[in-house]
């Protein structure tokens, strides 16, 4: 958004709660202080988490979040996926489930696909294209070529010919070659909770916001809390309030608000809104603001084999299969996701030890002698996760706990979320199908790794890396909050452009559907800013 | 009812929200298990009397991380990671898990090297 609105010569004020990081912040890789401690990224951070209404709201940081210049993308690992056509159009395509509020998008593939392949071509995706036999047609090819294979990868190529699978590069904002002003990756092997030191990976923070201050015209203020949007007499969003970095309070008046604070931030900044017309929080008449909270849910399987996998290497994921994506009532579960040789819990030895051995079957009393042999086994070891479509649910939300304040005062954002019955039956039955296709590669052993996975859990995970829902998009005012342009059916200057607009969270990573869908809609904004619509 | 117990939300807790807590208190305790000259593998008989005695100081019984879960987290933490902290003495825990360390400041991977064609020299000076 800020890259093209100053691109357009509009004026930009904007206020990001964190601070403005430098690269050389991110240069040491540094997993006890990044990943375990989380000091870099997300100081400050506390939500409380409950499953449901009658058990008490536990207080931690529960989320992956990052706050700074960039956002959480900054962090991100870059897969860039298309959604399919049929992703944004789950209830036409399943029909209404049970304890589920599933919805269409009021956009389809079609007129997405220019913008997905505008958001590939700004941000110089690597990959195949056309090599997904699953995705969607496409005008035009990745502006990259794949990264090179690493042993792991290999492994799930080898695995997915045995079981008549189509393995395919894993798309990715990672410049396999120069482009854009950017360097091509080292391979260091640190995306995931990490930022990228050369800018090899693509980022707002690397691509978008360098662009817009070149403009001149962006007024970029970090370590600005914005805690209330202010409604004036004509019905229409007036000033943004905020506190500064001495906890000063501010205001900003703007003529258009764009929110992009995501489906944690927004919500909670909109219902910290209330006003005469919105007691319920702004831009909140149809009471969906904050609900349909989705997480996705991941089935991870580690496999050791007979030789170096060197999975701590390279890009957070090199090869996907996605056979498995499609929906198929007859597997007693609707919906999918995909398969691919990455998770970050292998990437360094800590988060392997603390989370990525948990689930081994030997594991769970191991000390001493046989926990120091799976501890040798790292190098040998190699990730297999799906990434899976959770089902929206309106109980699932987001909003203001009565009780746990932040360091600045402020209501802590409460989520109350669990997993809907289909998702446990998908995660088990993804679970069974990773630990095949680990055998079809040759594993030694092999275990669900159980930080993110479900596979024995019966209810919910207290946290997620993948936000959705919680201001979706549609086209009834009394169904959506906003429009099919991320536009507030309630006031008419508010926008929301950020995985909160999400009606359904597909079984990809959702950044690229976001990335086009802000290109899309900044489109719209100028277009209709230069014939004064706005 | 929830099937994701209370023991296993705190030990989440620690590893992502109370990590700092944790944190705060390890490289101490690295450092002292490092600068010790006894045994460091217990018999079974010496594991037992460890394991009632942090038992019996903060039980792990009734759902949440005891003493043990809590010793095996500090020990993981300063066995692992960078030696910067004061654990991880002359690289015992990397060489053990054969991670060779932190890359980018060194100049990242080559194809051959993610492949497992070409050797890792280590931060330490040895391939691995």
């Amino acid at each position: 958004m800020l890259q093209e609105l100053t691109r357009a010569g509009l004026d930009v004020v904007a206020l990001e709660r964190g601070p403005s990081l430098e690269t050389s912040q991110f240069m040491s890789d540094d997993e006890l202080s990044v990943v375990i401690r989380d000091e870099l990224f997300s100081k400050g951070q506390i939500e409380t988490w409950h499953p449901d209404a009658s058990t008490p709201a536990v207080a931690g940081r529960h989320n992956m979040i990052a706050y700074c210049v960039g956002g959480m993308i900054t962090h991100w690992a870059g897969w860039s996926w298309r959604f399919r056509p049929d992703e944004f159009k789950v209830l036409s395509t399943e029909g209404p489930v049970a304890g589920a509020s599933l919805a269409d998008w009021p956009v389809d593939y079609a007129e997405m696909e220019p913008w997905y392949e505008r958001a590939e071509w700004e941000f110089g995706i690597s990959g195949r294209g056309g090599s997904n036999p699953f995705e969607g047609s496409r005008k035009k090819g990745y502006p990259n070529p794949p990264h090179p294979p690493r042993a792991a990868s290999l492994r799930l190529e080898d695995a997915a010919r045995k079981l008549g699978y189509k393995a395919f590069p894993v798309p990715m904002a990672i410049n396999s070659q120069p482009y854009g002003g950017r360097p091509k990756c080292m391979y260091g092997g640190a995306c995931q909770q990490y930022g990228c030191p050369i800018h090899a990976k693509a980022t707002t923070f690397s691509v978008c916001i360098p662009k817009a201050i070149e403009t001149g015209k962006l007024d970029l203020r970090p370590n600005a809390r914005a805690f209330e949007i202010t409604l004036g007499e004509d019905g229409r969003a007036r000033s943004v309030r905020y506190l500064d970095d001495e906890k000063s309070e501010q205001e900003v008046f703007a003529r258009q608000v764009v929110v992009s604070s995501g489906p944690i931030g927004t919500p909670h900044l909109l219902l910290s809104s209330k006003s005469g017309s919105f007691p319920q929080g702004l831009a909140n008449s149809s009471g969906l603001v904050g609900r349909n909270l989705m997480y996705h849910h991941f089935s991870i399987v580690h496999f050791t084999i007979d030789a170096p996998a060197r999975s701590f290497t390279g890009l957070e994921a090199h090869a996907a299969v996605d056979d498995l994506h499609p929906s198929d009532p007859k597997r007693g579960f609707i919906r999918g996701g995909v398969i691919a040789d990455g998770n970050p819990l292998i990437k360094q030895p800590l988060a392997y030890a603390l989370w990525g051995l948990p689930g081994h079957p030997k594991i769970r009393r191991a000390w001493g002698a046989e926990f120091k042999r799976h501890l040798r086994d790292f190098p040998r070891t190699v990730p297999l996760a799906a990434i899976l479509e959770d089902l929206p649910m309106e109980e699932n939300r987001v909003d203001l706990d009565p009780n746990v304040k932040d360091a600045q005062g402020l209501p802590a954002p409460r989520i109350t979320h669990r997993q809907h019955p289909n998702d446990l039956a998908m995660n088990r039955w993804f679970a069974e199908r990773l630990l095949e296709m680990a055998d079809a590669a040759g594993a030694v052993e092999k275990w669900p790794a159980r930080l993110f996975a479900l596979v024995d859990k019966s209810s919910a995970m207290p946290g997620s890396a993948h936000l959705h829902g919680t201001c979706r998009m549609g086209d009834d005012p009394a169904k959506s909050v906003v429009d099919r342009w991320c536009r507030s059916h309630d006031v008419p200057n508010l926008w929301v452009v950020d995985c909160s607009v999400f009606p359904t969270s597909g079984g990809y990573n959702p950044t690229l559907t976001l990335l086009a869908m802000a290109y899309r809609v900044v489109d719209r904004f100028v277009s209709e800013a230069r014939r004064k619509n706005l | 009812m929830s099937g994701f117990t209370r023991r296993e939300l705190l030990a989440r807790a620690v590893l992502f929200g109370g990590g700092a807590v944790v944190a705060l208190h390890w490289p101490r305790a690295a450092r002292a298990a490092a600068e010790s000259t006894k045994p460091t593998v217990l018999s079974a008989q010496e594991w037992k009397t460890v394991e009632a005695m942090t038992a019996r100081i903060i039980p792990s019984g009734d759902g949440s991380p005891g003493a043990r879960e809590t010793v095996r987290t500090h020990t993981l933490l300063g066995f692992l990671s960078d030696p910067k902290y004061g654990g991880n003495r002359n690289f015992v825990g990397w060489k053990l898990t054969g991670y060779p360390g932190p890359r980018h400041v060194h100049g990242g991977y080559t194809p051959g090297q993610l492949l497992g064609k070409a050797p890792i020299r280590a931060v330490w000076g040895e391939d691995v």
